[in-house]
Parts: C-alpha cells; sequence; structure tokens
C-alpha cells in the first residue's frame, strides 16, 4: 500500500515537474530564421528582381508579341488572351508582376530599414534605387498604385492608392538621395557588403550611374507630357549636379549570383525561353511556345541587321540559312509548329550562366540619345546613338555594327529624315528580348515603330494595342475600396498619366 | 419500468462475457466467489453494521449501500428484488455480510469498477442428482444477431435447478419430465421462458434488449460514466455494428451509424482509406480542423489512424458529439471525440478465432460519354470538323465505320489502322478487380486476474488500378492483471503498411483518350503501337506506361502503447495513472521514368516527344511523427443518502513532435537507376521540425439525486507552448444537467408505453489552439534557387503573424430528450445544439493585399454559428419469440446542420479557403464559388447576340455550401433461423459539388454532353439578349457561332466555366449489405473442437443514387490535400478533378471460427 502511493506521488510530482517555468518555452522556430542580415535579403532581392522583370516571362508573354518582336507558335492552344488582348483581373502576367514586385520592394524595404539602422549608407541607397526600379515598373503596367501607404504590414492592412504620377516624382527624389548616397559612400564599401552585392559587386560609382540612368528613363517617360519639359530639365539638373554621369558603355547593370547550367540554378530568361540542362534537346516550353513574329524578322533581314542570326534561328530545312515567322493574331495552326519556324536565337540565349540584366549599356545609351536629342542634356547626339547601337551588337555578339550603321536611313544617322524616330526605331530594334516591356512603354509613349501589326484576331474586338494592364482581382478582393477608387478600368482607354498620345 | 437503483443493462452488457464465464467457474467450483478476490478487499473489506428483518433486499441493499458508498448493480429480471430478507451484522466487513445475505438467496455479487454487481448463482449441479430426471435437453443459445451465447443460465422454471451455456452458447439439461418449462435468462438480453413438449433438442434465440439506458459509456479520459448521468449526447457503436459488413477498415464500418457524425472518404485508391475525414456537427473554425479527436484505449491517436485499427479489434466505438462531452479532453476535442476501445481477453477460456475476409473492388461507375465522334480538332475552312490520327480531342468527324490509320506513319511506313468507330467501353477494361485478403487470427484468454488478447492480421490489397498494390501487417497485444487492489493494463500495437501504386493522373490520361481508339491493346507498352515512341497520342503518353512510369512507393510504421494503472487507495477513492505513446513513421520513394524519344518521334513534331528527353526523378521522403501523453486522475465517489458525487482531479501532459526529412532530384543520370546520388546539379532538400508541449489540469463533478437527477460541471485549464506566455493559459468551464422524469414521477413509473424519458441540457465552453508551433513571428524562407554554388539568398516571408494569437473560443450548448417505448424496444434520442465559434484562427491567414508587402495575415478573426439537430431512433418492429422466428431491427440516424460566417475581417467579403472553397460572409460555409454566366432577372441566362454564346458574370457566382445540410443513415438487420441480412444506408443532401472531370470531359470532347447537339450551332436553352440597356428578350434563333470544339473546348463557354460543372452534391447510398450465415451449435457439436463458425456474404458501396444533373462522379469524392499521416486537413468540399480514380463497388465473403 505504502510502495503505491508512493508510486503515485511520483507520478503525479512528476507531472507537476512538467509544468516547471520553461517547460513551455520551447517555441522557438528550428525551421527559419526570425532574423537575417540584410546582405542575405539583398543578394536574393536582387536576384528574384531580374527573375521576376527582364528574366521573366511575364515581361515578354504580351510585350513580345504586341511590340512585334515574337508569335506564339502551334506548340500550344493558348495565348487567346494576349492575341485578342481580351483579358480579365485574373491575367497571369499581371497578376504575377503584381505579386512578385511588391514581394520584391518588401525585402527591399526590409534592406533600406535595418540598413538604415546600422548606417550603411550604401545598402540604403542600394534598396532606394531597386525600390524605384519596382515601383516605376508598377506604374508603368498599373498607373496608380499603392505607393506611400504600402509595405505597411497590418498597419496599413488596406493600402491606398497614390497617383502615378506622385510615384514618378517621389521616386526620383528618392533616386536623387540615392545618388548621393552612392557618391558619399564609393570607396567606402566593406568586403562582406560587396560580396552580397551580385549586380556591381559594391561599386558604388556604377551603382550612382544606375540610379542616374534609372531616373533619365523615369524622366523621358514622361516627355510627351504637356508642360513637362520644365520639370524634368530640372530633375535633370539635380543628376548633373552629383556627377556620377549614365551607364556607360560596358556598366551595363546586370545581376549574377552564379548561374548555372542545373537544374533551378539558371539564368532566369534562359531557364524561360532556353532548355533544361539537358542541353538542346530538350527546349523548355516557353522555347517551343515562342516563335519569330514576321514583322520583326523582315525588319532585320530587309535590312541586311548582323544581328538576324543572334536574335532569332534559322528553321530546320538544311539550309541553315533560311527564317521564317508569322503574323501575330491569328490562331496558330500547324503550320507554326516550332520545327518550321525561327526560334528565340543565341544572342539572347548566350548560355544558363550568363548575367540577367536589369539595365543594360544599349538602353542607357538610347535613354541619353533621346534626352540629348530632345536637349535635356547636352551630349553628341550621334556618337551616343552609334555607341548604342554598338553596344546592342556587342551584347548579342553581332560584331561590328559599322556597316550596318552606314548602310540606309533605317540606322544611318545622316540619311534618317527624323532623328527621335531613328533612335526610338533602332532602340525598339535593340531591345528585342531584352526587355520588351520598355519597348512597350515607348510604344505608348510614342507611338514608334508606327507600323506595328495589330492583331487581326477575330475575338480581337477592340482592334489596338492595349495602354495598361488590369488591377488584379486579388486588389478587388482584399482592397476593394482603394482599387475601386481607381474607377472602372479599360485596357485600352484608361492610360498611365504620361501616356498621352 | 423494470429498472431499479442502479446501472443495468449496459455494464453488463461490457461484462457479459467475464461474467458468465465466471458464473461457470463458480457453477463447477461450488460457492466460493470472488469476495476472497484481493482486487475485491478495498470494498469488501469495508466493516458494515447493519441489522433488519424481513425486509426487501432492495432496500436493503439501499441501505447498504448508503452506508458504505457501494453501488449495486443488478436487473430485476434476475434478481428477485422484493424477496424477504434478515440480516444482523455488527462490524462483519461488508463481504461476509453480502456472502451471507445473498448466497443464500443464490445471488451472486461481484466488485466491477468498484461497483457491486449481482447475478443470479445458477445452481450447483452437484445436487441435481438428487431429483429424479428422466429426459436429456440440450440445444444452443444463440443471440437475435446470431452470435452464440457462452453462459446463460437455463434453469428448470419453478426450481432451482440449471445450468450455463458453454463458450460456444451449448447447454445440456436433465429435465424431470417432457412438460419441463425452460428459462433463458442472459444478461443484456430479454428473457424467456420455453416449453420441453418432449423435445430434446431447444435451440433458442434470445433478443437482445434494445435499450442501453443502463449503459456504461465510457466517456473523456476513459472515465466510465453511467449513460443516464450524462447530460450531453453520446452515441455508441459496438462491434457487431462496426464489422456486419467486414470493412477492412474502421471509418468505412461507421458511416451512416451515428446521428452527426459524416465521415469522408475522398478517393478510391490503394491507399485512399487513409483519405478520410470525420466531421461531427458541421464545420465550426474557418481553416483550422473541425475533425473529430480519435481516441484509441485512452490514447489520442491521428484520425488516419482510424483505418489501421483492425475492425476486428474493436469492442466499441463511442462518439462524443459536441464541445459539451469533452471539455475534459482540452482543447484537442473542440470537435467531438470518437473513442475506440479494443477488446480484451475473455475470463476463463482460451479462444482462437481465425477469421479470412476476401473481397473483390470493381469499378462501379463510369460517366456517361458520346460515342458518335472520332479524334480531332481542327476544322476545314466551312468549319467542318476534321480527324486527326494522333489528337487526343474528340472533336473529330462523326463515326462512319471506315478504316482510318491511328498515330503517325512510323519510319518503316506502317500506321495502325482501325475501324473509326466507338470503342468508349475500352476505357473502363482499363480498370483491373481488385483484390483484398484479410486473414486474423486472434487469441482471447484470463482468468479473474488477468486477461490477454493478442491478433495478429495480414491485408493484401491488389488494386483496381493496374499495378497497384499494398499490404497491411498488424499485431496487437492487450492485456491486464490485478494484483490486489491495483490493476494495471496494457495495450501495444505495432502495424506496417507497405503501399506500392502509381503517382501517374491515369484517369486524366484515359478520359483524354478518342472514343475510337483501341486503348486496351496498348497494354503492353512495349508492343509496336504501345510503345513511347509510337503510341498515337500526341499530346499523352499510353496510361498503361504512366502508370509504370510515376510510381511510389511507401512504408508506413506505427507503434502505440499504453500502460495504465489504476489503484483503490479506499472504497471511495481511485487513484489512476497512465502514459502513453504514438509514433507514426512514413518513408517513401517517388520516382519518375526518364522517358528519352527517338529522333523519328521526336522530328515527327510529336508534342510530348519535344523536349526530346526528360530525365528520370526521385523524391525520398521520410516523416515522424510521436505524441507522448501522461495522464494523472484521483477520483471520488460517495454516497449521502439521496445524494452520490463523483469528483475527479486530474493533471494531464501532452508533448508533440514531428520531423520531416526529404530529398530528391529532378536529374537522374542513370535512367532508371533511382538514387539520389547518382544525379546532376543540386538535390533538392528540405527538413522541418516541430515541437510542442500542453499541459492541463482540470476537475470534475457529478452530484446525484436519487439517480433521476444529475447535475455535472468541469473546469479545465490548459498551458499551450504554441502560445505567446501571455495567451498561454486559458481555462473552460462546462455544465450540463440530465433529469430521468420516469423515474422521478411516480405516476410515469411502470408505463407501458413510455418505459424511459430523460432530459438533459448542458453548455460548455472550450478553447482550441489551431495554429502549428512557430506562428508568432514572421519568418525568412531561402530565396528562389539558392544557393547559386557558395552565394546564399533569402527572403522575407509572405506570411505576417499576430504575436499575440489567442485560442480558438467555442460556446456550444445543447438539449436533448432521450425517450424509451414499449420496454425500451423502440429508443428515441435526439439533441438539438447551438454553437458560436469566435476568435477564429485563421491558420493560412486572411488574404491581404501583396501591397503591404505581405499576401496573409495569420490572425484571430471572425465568428461562425452553428446550429443543428440530431435523431437517432432504434427500435424492434418485429421481435422473433422463438429461435427460428423474424426478428427485425432498424436504426435510424438523422441530423441536420446549419452553419454560417457571421463575420469576417473588418468586412473582408469572404475568405478562400482552396478548392473553390471560400468562407463568405453571411452565407454557410465552407461555400462553392467560381465563374458562371450572366442571367437576367428571371434567372434566364445572357446571350451574346453577336456569338449566341452565354456571357459570363464578370463576378463569382455563389453556388452553395460544400457540406450537406442532412445526413440520414438507415441500418438495419433482419434474423431468420441462422441468417441475419443487414444493411445500412446513407442519404446526404444540401451542398453542391463541382466535378473537375466535367470540365476536361468538354475539352476532351468525350462528355456525352458534347455530342448532344452533334456538334452543330443550336440556341442556348433558356437564354436571352439583350437588345437594350436592361431588356433582355428570349433567344428562341440566334445560334451559337459554332457548336463544335470552339464551344465545348472553349474557356469561357463550357470547360473554364465552373458554374456548368456544379451539381446537387446529393446521394443515397447502400454502404453496406450483408448476409450471414452462423452454423448451428449443434453441427459443431460433432466437431468437438469448433465453438463457433460464421460465413457471410458481404458488399459495401453496392449503389449510389444521385440526381440526374449530376453525370460525373461520386459526390464525396474529393480533391484534397491529405497532411503527412494522410488525413485530410482541408475544410475545403465537393470539389472533385480526374486526380481520384473512378468510383468502385465492393463485394467478398468471410468466414470466421472460434476455437
Amino acid at each position: 500500500m505504502k510502495n503505491k502511493l508512493t508510486l503515485f506521488c511520483i507520478a503525479a510530482i512528476l507531472m507537476l515537474a512538467a509544468c516547471k517555468k520553461d517547460y513551455l518555452d520551447i517555441n522557438t522556430n528550428p525551421n527559419k530564421p526570425v532574423d537575417v542580415v540584410p546582405g542575405l535579403i539583398l543578394t536574393n532581392a536582387l536576384n528574384f528582381t531580374a527573375k521576376y522583370t527582364t528574366g521573366s516571362i511575364n515581361f515578354y508573354q504580351f510585350a513580345s508579341t504586341w511590340t512585334g518582336y515574337w508569335n506564339y507558335s502551334g506548340a500550344v492552344a493558348a495565348f487567346a488572351e494576349e492575341r485578342s488582348y481580351q483579358f480579365t483581373t485574373n491575367y497571369g502576367p499581371a497578376v504575377t508582376t503584381w505579386d512578385s514586385l511588391y514581394h520584391n520592394l518588401a525585402d527591399y524595404d526590409y534592406v533600406e530599414k535595418k540598413s538604415k539602422a546600422a548606417n550603411n549608407q550604401f545598402y540604403v541607397a542600394v534598396a532606394k534605387t531597386m525600390k524605384a526600379y519596382d515601383f516605376h515598373n508598377l506604374v508603368d503596367i498599373f498607373g496608380n498604385i499603392p505607393y506611400s501607404q504600402a509595405l505597411k504590414s497590418t498597419s496599413a492592412i488596406r493600402p491606398a492608392y497614390d497617383k502615378g504620377q506622385d510615384i514618378y516624382e517621389d521616386l526620383a527624389k528618392q533616386l536623387d538621395t540615392a545618388a548621393t548616397l552612392f557618391k558619399s559612400s564609393a570607396g567606402n564599401i566593406s568586403s562582406a557588403d560587396a560580396a552580397y552585392d551580385i549586380m556591381y559587386a559594391g561599386n558604388a560609382e556604377k551603382w550612382g550611374k544606375f540610379a542616374n540612368t534609372l531616373k533619365l528613363r523615369i524622366l523621358l517617360r514622361q516627355s510627351e507630357m504637356p508642360g513637362r519639359s520644365a520639370y524634368i530639365q530640372e530633375e535633370i539638373t539635380k543628376i548633373n549636379a552629383n556627377g556620377l554621369g549614365y551607364v556607360g558603355a560596358g556598366e551595363g547593370g546586370a545581376v549574377n549570383p552564379g548561374y548555372t547550367n542545373s537544374a533551378k540554378k539558371q539564368n532566369p530568361f534562359w531557364a524561360n525561353f532556353g532548355y533544361s540542362p539537358l542541353g538542346k534537346t530538350a527546349p523548355t516550353d516557353g522555347h517551343r511556345y515562342y516563335i519569330a513574329s514576321a514583322y520583326a524578322l523582315n525588319f532585320y533581314q530587309s535590312n541586311n541587321d548582323p544581328r538576324l542570326p543572334k536574335l532569332y534561328t534559322t528553321i530546320d530545312d538544311g539550309n541553315g540559312t533560311t527564317y521564317s515567322g508569322s503574323a501575330f493574331g491569328p490562331t496558330a495552326g500547324n503550320d507554326d509548329n516550332p520545327q518550321f519556324k525561327s526560334a528565340i536565337g543565341t544572342g539572347l540565349l548566350k548560355g544558363a550562366d550568363m548575367a540577367q540584366p536589369l539595365l543594360t549599356d544599349f538602353e542607357s545609351l538610347f535613354l541619353q540619345a533621346e534626352a540629348a536629342q530632345r536637349t535635356y542634356i547636352s551630349a553628341d547626339v550621334r556618337s551616343l546613338y552609334e555607341s548604342a547601337v554598338q553596344q546592342c551588337f556587342t551584347y548579342l555578339g553581332a560584331g561590328s555594327a559599322a556597316t550596318y550603321l552606314a548602310a540606309n536611313s533605317v540606322s544611318n544617322w545622316n540619311l534618317a529624315p527624323d532623328k527621335l524616330t531613328l533612335i526610338m526605331t533602332q532602340k525598339w530594334a535593340a531591345m528585342n528580348g531584352i526587355n520588351d516591356m520598355e519597348t512597350w512603354a515607348d510604344y505608348r509613349r510614342l507611338n514608334i515603330p508606327s507600323d506595328i501589326p495589330i492583331s487581326n484576331n477575330p475575338a480581337a474586338s477592340t482592334r489596338k494595342v492595349p495602354v495598361r494592364l488590369l488591377y488584379p482581382q486579388s486588389e478587388y478582393n482584399y482592397n476593394p475600396d482603394n482599387v475601386l477608387a481607381q474607377g472602372t478600368i479599360s485596357q485600352f482607354t484608361t492610360r498611365i498619366f504620361w501616356d498621352v498620345n | 419500468m423494470n429498472l431499479i437503483l442502479q446501472d443495468r443493462i449496459g455494464l453488463f452488457k461490457i461484462m457479459k462475457v467475464t461474467l458468465s464465464q465466471l458464473a461457470i467457474a463458480l457453477a463447477i467450483s461450488g460457492v466460493s466467489y470472488a469476495g476472497d478476490s484481493s482486487a475485491q478487499n478495498a470494498v469488501l473489506d469495508k466493516p458494515i453494521k447493519i441489522s433488519v428483518k424481513n425486509t426487501s433486499l432492495e432496500s436493503v441493499l439501499k441501505k447498504v449501500s448508503a452506508l458504505t458508498s457501494v453501488k449495486f448493480v443488478y436487473s430485476k429480471d434476475f434478481i428477485d428484488a422484493d424477496q424477504l430478507i434478515s440480516v444482523d451484522a455488527d462490524k462483519k466487513s461488508l463481504g461476509k455480510v453480502l456472502n451471507d445475505i445473498l448466497t443464500r438467496h443464490n445471488i451472486h455479487f461481484e466488485v466491477v469498477n468498484g461497483d457491486i454487481v449481482l447475478d443470479a448463482l445458477s445452481v450447483q449441479q452437484g445436487k441435481s442428482d438428487e431429483i429424479e430426471q428422466q429426459i436429456t435437453v440440450s440445444g444452443t443459445v444463440t443471440s437475435n444477431t446470431g452470435d452464440a451465447l457462452p453462459g446463460v443460465s437455463v434453469f428448470i422454471k419453478g426450481t432451482k435447478q440449471g445450468t450455463n451455456t458453454d463458450a460456444a452458447g451449448r447447454y445440456t439439461l436433465k429435465v424431470p419430465d417432457a412438460n419441463s418449462v425452460l428459462s433463458f435468462a442472459f444478461i443484456g438480453y430479454t428473457s424467456k421462458d420455453v416449453p420441453v413438449a418432449g423435445k430434446s433438442t431447444l435451440n433458442v434465440v434470445l433478443t437482445e434488449d434494445s435499450q442501453q439506458l443502463g449503459e456504461v459509456v465510457v466517456t473523456a479520459l476513459g472515465i466510465k460514466r453511467s449513460a443516464k448521468e450524462l447530460g450531453y449526447s453520446t452515441q455508441q457503436v459496438n462491434a457487431k455494428d462496426l464489422t456486419q459488413s467486414r470493412p477492412t477498415n474502421l471509418a468505412a464500418g461507421l458511416s451512416g451509424k451515428v446521428a452527426g457524425l459524416q465521415i469522408i472518404q475522398t478517393n478510391n485508391q490503394i491507399d485512399a482509406g487513409d483519405q478520410v475525414r470525420v466531421v461531427l456537427r458541421g464545420n465550426r473554425s474557418f481553416q483550422g480542423n473541425n475533425q473529430a479527436l480519435l481516441v484509441l484505449d485512452g490514447i489520442v491517436v491521428p484520425l488516419s489512424y482510424l483505418n489501421s485499427i483492425n475492425p476486428n479489434d474493436v469492442e466499441s466505438v463511442n462518439v462524443l458529439k459536441g464541445a459539451n462531452a469533452a471539455a475534459l479532453y482540452g482543447s484537442e476535442a473542440s470537435n467531438g471525440v470518437m473513442i475506440v476501445t479494443t477488446k480484451h481477453g475473455a475470463k476463463d477460456a482460451m479462444e482462437i478465432t481465425y477469421t479470412n475476409t476476401t473481397q473483390l473492388n470493381q469499378l462501379s461507375y463510369f460517366p456517361k460519354m458520346q460515342t458518335q465522334f472520332g479524334g480531332g480538332s481542327g476544322q476545314d475552312i466551312f468549319g467542318n470538323p476534321l480527324y486527326t490520327p494522333y489528337e487526343n480531342q474528340n472533336f473529330g468527324d462523326r463515326f462512319d465505320g471506315s478504316m482510318r490509320p491511328i498515330g503517325r506513319t512510323l519510319p518503316d511506313g506502317s500506321i495502325q489502322t482501325v475501324p473509326y468507330s466507338n470503342l468508349s467501353d475500352e476505357k473502363k477494361k482499363f480498370f483491373d478487380t481488385g483484390i483484398d485478403e484479410q486473414n486474423d487470427l486472434s487469441l482471447s484468454t484470463g482468468n479473474d486476474k488477468s486477461s490477454t488478447y493478442i491478433n495478429i492480421q495480414r491485408l493484401n490489397s491488389k488494386g483496381y488500378v493496374p499495378g497497384d498494390k499494398s499490404n497491411r501487417t498488424a499485431a496487437r497485444f492487450n492485456g491486464s492483471r490485478t494484483f490486489k487492489n491495483l490493476k494495471v493494463d496494457y495495450n501495444l500495437n505495432y502495424t506496417q503498411k507497405n503501399i506500392d501504386k502509381s503517382n501517374a493522373q491515369v484517369y486524366n490520361n484515359i478520359i483524354n483518350t478518342p472514343a475510337n481508339i483501341p486503348l486496351s491493346e496498348y497494354s503492353d507498352v512495349n508492343s509496336l503501337y504501345g510503345n513511347l515512341d509510337n503510341y498515337f497520342n500526341d499530346y499523352g503518353l499510353n496510361p498503361y506506361y504512366s502508370l509504370e512510369q510515376q510510381r511510389n512507393t511507401e512504408r508506413r510504421d506505427d507503434f502505440l502503447g499504453n500502460l495504465s494503472v489504476s489503484y483503490d487507495a479506499t472504497p471511495w477513492l481511485n487513484l489512476a495513472a497512465r502514459g502513453g505513446i504514438t509514433t507514426f513513421t512514413r518513408n517513401g520513394k517517388n520516382t519518375t521514368a526518364a522517358r528519352i524519344y527517338s529522333d523519328f518521334a521526336h522530328d515527327s513534331g510529336k508534342a510530348i516527344a519535344n523536349p526530346q528527353n526528360y530525365p528520370g526523378t526521385e523524391s525520398d521522403y521520410s516523416y515522424f511523427n510521436s505524441r507522448t501523453e501522461g495522464n494523472f486522475l484521483a477520483t471520488v465517489k460517495k454516497k449521502i443518502k439521496d445524494f452520490s458525487t463523483t469528483f475527479i482531479l486530474g493533471a494531464q501532459v501532452i508533448q508533440q513532435s514531428t520531423r520531416t526529412l526529404s530529398a530528391g532530384t529532378d536529374f537522374l543520370v542513370i535512367p532508371d537507376f533511382y538514387n539520389i546520388g547518382y544525379r546532376s546539379g543540386d538535390a533538392n532538400v528540405a527538413e522541418a521540425n516541430t515541437k510542442n508541449r500542453r499541459t492541463g489540469a482540470f476537475g470534475d463533478l457529478t452530484l446525484g439525486y436519487r439517480d433521476y437527477l444529475f447535475l455535472h460541471a468541469s473546469g479545465r485549464n490548459d498551458w499551450d507552448s504554441r502560445l505567446s506566455k501571455e495567451n498561454r493559459s486559458f481555462f473552460y468551464p462546462s455544465a450540463d444537467l440530465s433529469f430521468i422524469f420516469t423515474e422521478a414521477f411516480k405516476s410515469l413509473k411502470n408505463n407501458n408505453i413510455l418505459s424511459y424519458g430523460k432530459i438533459r441540457g448542458g453548455i460548455a465552453k472550450v478553447y482550441a489552439v489551431q495554429f502549428d508551433p512557430y506562428s508568432l513571428q514572421s519568418t525568412f524562407d531561402v530565396g528562389q534557387g539558392f544557393p547559386y554554388g557558395s552565394t546564399a539568398g533569402y527572403s522575407s516571408g509572405k506570411v505576417v503573424y499576430d504575436p499575440n494569437l489567442k485560442p480558438e473560443q467555442t460556446v456550444s450548448t445543447e438539449i436533448g430528450l432521450e425517450l424509451g417505448f414499449f420496454k425500451n424496444r423502440i429508443m428515441l434520442e435526439s439533441s438539438a445544439y447551438w454553437e458560436t465559434t469566435k476568435d477564429q484562427e485563421v491558420i493560412k491567414g486572411i488574404n491581404i493585399s501583396s501591397a503591404t508587402g505581405y499576401t496573409n495575415a495569420i490572425i484571430n478573426t471572425g465568428e461562425g454559428k452553428n446550429h443543428g439537430v440530431e435523431v437517432s431512433l432504434k427500435g424492434s418492429p418485429i421481435l422473433s419469440s422463438n429461435a427460428n422466428g423474424v426478428t427485425w431491427n432498424v436504426g435510424l440516424n438523422y441530423s441536420y446542420n446549419n452553419n454560417k460566417a457571421v463575420s469576417l475581417y473588418q468586412g473582408l467579403p469572404n475568405l478562400s479557403i482552396g478548392n473553390n472553397n471560400y468562407i463568405v460572409q453571411g452565407q454557410p460555409y465552407p461555400a462553392l464559388m467560381g465563374n458562371g454566366f450572366q442571367t437576367d432577372a428571371q434567372g434566364r441566362t445572357i446571350v451574346d447576340a453577336g456569338t449566341g454564346f452565354p456571357k459570363l458574370s464578370p463576378t463569382n457566382i455563389l453556388f452553395g455550401q460544400t457540406t450537406p445540410k442532412n445526413i440520414l443513415g438507415v441500418s438495419t438487420s433482419v434474423n431468420y433461423h441462422n441468417f441475419t441480412l443487414a444493411g445500412t444506408a446513407e442519404y446526404r443532401s444540401g451542398s453542391v459539388i463541382y466535378s473537375g472531370a466535367g470540365s476536361t470531359m468538354d475539352f476532351s470532347g468525350i462528355s456525352y454532353g458534347s455530342a448532344t447537339n452533334g456538334r452543330e450551332r443550336f440556341v442556348y436553352p433558356n437564354s436571352v439578349y439583350e437588345t437594350s440597356p436592361g431588356v433582355y428578350v428570349p433567344n428562341t434563333n440566334i445560334t451559337t457561332r459554332t457548336g463544335g470544339i470552339d464551344y465545348w473546348a472553349g474557356s469561357t463557354t463550357r470547360y473554364g466555366v465552373m458554374q456548368n460543372y456544379v451539381t446537387s452534391g446529393a446521394f443515397w447510398k447502400v454502404r453496406e449489405l450483408s448476409i450471414g450465415y452462423e452454423v448451428p451449435a449443434k453441427l459443431l457439436q460433432r466437431t468437438k473442437f469448433i465453438k463457433r463458425a460464421n460465413f457471410a456474404l458481404v458488399g459495401r458501396n453496392l449503389f449510389m443514387f444521385r440526381p440526374k444533373s449530376n453525370v460525373y462522379t461520386d459526390p464525396e469524392f474529393n480533391a484534397n490535400a491529405s497532411n503527412p499521416l494522410g488525413s485530410t486537413v482541408d475544410n475545403s468540399q465537393g470539389s472533385s478533378n480526374l486526380n481520384q480514380t473512378p468510383p468502385t463497388r465492393i463485394y467478398g465473403f468471410t468466414a470466421s471460427i472460434t476455437l
């Protein structure tokens, strides 16, 4: 009896002992960290930007066909939305871009806040620059978006929308601040901080140029807005004030965390439009779904453009010289199957390990050329223009552009009747497969090239390239008051503030 | 009302084997009873002083009861409570006093769970010689359900001569003359007098007393309580009812048998038994767990284990339906509890039972398909459909019987040519007949100090999907041992399951095969036209090959053990401790074979052969889950005059941990060599561990007044490691009242019509912690693609957490009425309940605008209300008066449940919970929502005046709730001679389902509907078009632009529009049907060693009746995520796709022999 009582007492004591103070303090997450140094976040954020902007299928799925570069092959019965310009608030590229860029922004925001607290000016500047990169892309696609109340977690769970123009103006300020910080921190970047920077490896001067160029891009977007030139001019003066200049030849911003030809480690553009790690016998879906658009193919072909074999493949007819594209619009037939058509070429698909450009040197040169042409900046327009074309040739591995630049009025500075048209047409020719979203923006702004084919798909009841995408359905579901305050959105008439033509 | 004092029938029901066998022992050994047994000392040693003369036994027992706080349990059917007795005792032990009183009157007593159980003592056979006996009568006593009844008292009426039946229900008795009458009596059964009438064989059937009033119900923490004390709803299903159709898993055996219990088996594959969802009284939590807690022999086990429990091991399943019933189990039990009790060894006998069950599993239902058109997707310039030999869509021209090529021309110039006609039966031929073969061997033995039950089981299954197979080996070892006042119970169970199945979505593949394809000809995947390169389909694999190509093998090892110790410190104080551990491990491997296409296949433009190479992939996974639990209970029982008190004080500690490891590669180097070491590139690896601890302390008080009024109250405080220090501790109370009015009022006593009546009511509050551990802090994820070599990169998680998360709170109120009519031949039990769940734990998070930087916020928000009614009716419309007559038992279980999402979050209109299921404010939840067409005010579909196509609605359409409002289960059994016919049917209604299969079938042009208009243009039925804004004119002449592929495979007209595939989810299912035969004992007697033998033909899911609109599949099937332990965790329901295989019916036979 006594023994048994003892037994029970022991059991009872054990149970009580279990209630001792720290018995329940085991809720520390062993699976995921709750605090991380900003550098590690920055590394991913830069790669993520590359993955979800210029390296992303979202930047090409509609923009590449609406701007006349590519077309959809007959390998898949899809893309009815893009062919007809008819899409909904559930349209994939819009939904994904919205979600991924805001997610990306949250990471940059974390880097900015953490680095500010740690007085790491370089990272603050990088974060500000990259936030501007993401935000202006969002504005270019959606117009008014949450900005001042964005990224505030549950404290602004239904963030209000800001006007696109207000956001642009603030981005310009942020980029000024960033450039100033880059300038002041140049040469003082610790090797540890530099190591996390997978774009410029801690080179603050290059970052400063990147920020300036991005600001130039933002300012030029507003070039057609009536009465805007004074503002633009004023802002350019601020760029000039920091003295860092713009991205020059060989200084393009491109991200490479160490891409390699193995699963999930490939360059994102390659992973989308190239080949699986098995190589040429295993093209990705993206590679098979996109073929050359007859319009662009014709442009390069008729101008003997050395970039043609770099941008498109020849078809498999044994000759090795035949190119074939198809007209954008109609539903693809069997003739449009990839084996009969030109696919994405080796100048764009340089290798699975290639760096992913966010802003190329030739885009910067074209931007400068346009700015100079508009007299926003004082520089030799022609040399900027020719340098831009040459850098594009260089990027694609097409050799010297000298012959091409001399050839005819499509490329020759002197022969071209309208210099802005020349610059913008050549910019269109250069940006193919590099950043088709920029081309779409330029087209919306200037309608150059003016003869880009409009879809004749029977379902395309409005025969016009859309001027925007629709807000994602998630906003109507989770942030309804604010998105509804933007009014009825039409992809044909609700323009982005800078799109006045 | 022939019920007196204490619990009557039920306790005996549970104890009947042991008691009756004890009685046999007594009969053999003369009068010596367990009074000396040390286990009973604590009760029986108690000194007592009593002196009465010629007082009724009933009064004496009451007096003793009052003096000692000991309860007496007996039935007036056996014990003449009115017989007058005299006793004079002073400071004698209770045992001695009882010995004096009872033995004299041929009454045996035994201490069972602290109560004293009285039983009529069979007459000593030794004395029977003294009377002249002329005739020997023998026979077998069986129950109305066909079981042999051991231990039945058989008396010569009017004498004290008698005997007991043996383990096989047999008896032999010498009677004085041919006119003697034999009395058969057995606890739990209606006793019966049978005249000998000159016969030498008298086989008797005793009818089970349908009432379960005095039944002892196992309630929370294994506390046994008399059913009449309970102020809340419980329902018990015993072994017999569970296993009548020999289900190979317990979930199947429970369906339709408990009011308010919804068991959903969402799939049909080889391991589908694990994909089970069990909900009591509908959904309360929006996103949290709504499933019942499963308790096996006192230990909580994962719900999926319902299907690892060998149904033949089960003694009973007790269902505690509401939070009211379960307050003592703590948070986990807020959704009700299913308590499974396994068998223990029989006393003083050794029984060996062998059971074989063999069942066939056959395709029962295939959706209706069109039979007029063959493969194709193209059209000529006039819009006429064209035949395409290598298409998987069915939009070719009309069958004409001509010989046509299929597939592509092979390199040698050959091409398969077949008649162009309908071959859709080929699709059904694809499926095999599955076979389940289950062998069980059990041994049951024991004496009054110990018991042992051992069961070994092996189940071999061959799936009806070709190549799928599984097996299950289980061993159970249950035992108990009594040492003086100490009782030790233990259960050990080990189960190993091996599964080998295909991961391929083969049903999808089959549906995407045109009607003119001779599918079964490709069963040889190496044949000329069946091989990878030459298979006709440009877009899909040969389904026979895809079964081989994607495989999953898994081994599951489950170990359960528990040990409980119970100690009677004093007659009124019992101390008990229980410890249990359950561990589950899953180790498995998924493989996908490499596909390397020939240059021919690749160059011919065959879409699936491009890319030409697909590397093999594999992934290994290991999942470990363990739960340890310790309970400590102190029980005080006191009886003071008219008041009885039971007070329980307890504490509980629980620790749960999981560990998941996975490693895999998408790039195996050597085809068909599936080892992760032999890969290129990085491996995909992941690790996750969780651990949480909970402690609880509780008190539980039952006050009884004169055995007809019971007040019960409990309180519990929990401490949960998953919450912050501030919110970690929470207290929740419950109270209920039970009033047996037929006992309380003299005028109602012994009423012939209303024999039993009880009303009850209760209220309980219970908290649930639904969150996983570590849900208080936002975390960082590994960035996509990282690490790139040595470069790491992390990203902030998309989920924002609330550090102040609270437990989810449910307040549940219920009332009930229980009535027994005609001596409880008809029993009605009904409940109504109201539940409100506040501070809903949104475990997956409220969706928030991505612009916040996050996509989900995990918070407490929202309120849901639930109410419902449950009615359970049991009765025996026909009761056989003799052994060979007809006995018919019927049970009806009906439940109605309605719920409503009262509020969500800051006016949030709805919350997606996946699979097109939403919580919609102001609506029952979950609800199905999706896209559909615009309608005018009269509900007519608006078509586009230009195209004739219906116009899509810009907003989602609410189709209805996905859980049934009404569930009706009907169980019945008919006995005649040695035959038993039993069946269970279930009806569910009030919900809608979405059949993804319909979408795929329209897209592929195989659906029946897609050919009803002959692929011609048609006027959209019941449609209108708009002539001016808001003016709609009935459409009689605008035909659709096309009635062919553009319409049926159109994303905005058919396949992409959910509304086209939403139908009522109602059904009637005949879940079980069985006919059993019990071999007459007379025949078995000759074998000398077989005690019992029975055979049965069984069928399950034999028939399914649905509304005509549902032409696609079993409405119970559901695309739903399972957790690593197999049970479906999502609350989303009613959304199926082709990842499920088509429904089957099961039939087979079972044979059981007991030695």
